[in-house]
């Protein structure tokens, strides 16, 4: 948003707003990727499908008995039932023993 | 990033996968979920524009790395958001196209900007904050 200061010219103010809000940490990354189970989250576009797997190959070759959880046995985390696949998601990677979160497609 | 923020959230760590235009979107969407960092891998350019070869290469070059840099390394130092402008302060002055170019550089706009005054934009969202009970 600009504020006119003289015929042609313009100021342009801060964009961002009041900061109300604390931030949260992220959570404790990891030491090491072998032998950790790694989910894979994804909103079923952006060729997910080709890219998962480019990356389990990628990774699998670098950290030993690393295990990849495939998109589906999470849902679509960007559509009609996000809202539901998310609610149920601290669950779900607590029971299946997830160690990590690999989430797309920002595109 | 919803979804990395959830599992955040759980104490598990999570890495984005995104295209290179949208990583500066991701680090002000991380901020909107209440977190300052919320690692991400880039996928150099878009994937849809790109064949299979180029994909992997990239992906398997470039965005692999990044994703296990993003669940291994700890992030840095949050970054000290009070060292920020305020809402009101004002961060440029410039003819019409040096507005545009001060966007664009910035990415808070992809193309043409027109300049309003501050105070006829604002009347609009005052208007509606007051009529949710929202103080403006």
């Amino acid at each position: 948003m600009a504020r006119k200061q003289s015929p042609g010219r313009y100021q342009v103010v801060w964009p961002r707003g009041k900061k109300i809000a604390d931030c949260a940490e992220p959570a404790r990354r990891l030491e090491d990727l072998s032998g950790k189970t790694v989910a894979e989250l994804w909103d079923f576009v952006f060729r997910g499908e080709e890219i998962f797997p480019l990356i389990e190959s990628e990774v699998g070759a670098r950290f030993a008995g690393v295990k990849f959880l495939r998109p589906d046995r999470f849902g679509n985390t960007h559509g009609s039932e996000e809202r539901e696949v998310l609610a149920e998601l601290p669950g779900k990677l607590r029971e299946l023993g997830v160690d990590a979160v690999i989430s797309g497609m920002g595109c | 990033m919803r979804a990395a923020a959830v599992a955040e959230r759980a104490g598990i760590p999570s890495v984005s996968l995104v295209c290179a235009g949208f990583a500066g979107q991701a680090l002000s969407t991380a901020a909107g979920l209440g977190f300052t960092h919320l690692p991400v891998a880039v996928m150099p350019g878009h994937v849809n524009m790109q064949t299979y070869e180029e994909l992997k290469n990239n992906i398997l070059e470039v965005t692999v790395g990044q994703v296990v840099k993003g669940l291994i390394d700890e992030p840095g130092a949050s970054p000290d958001t009070a060292a920020e402008p305020g809402p009101r302060d004002i961060v440029f002055t410039g003819t019409f196209e040096d507005v545009n170019d001060f966007y664009y550089e910035r990415e808070w706009s992809d193309g043409s900007v027109t300049p309003r005054q501050l105070r006829p934009a604002q009347a609009p969202l005052q208007g509606i904050l007051t009529s949710q009970g929202l103080r403006p």
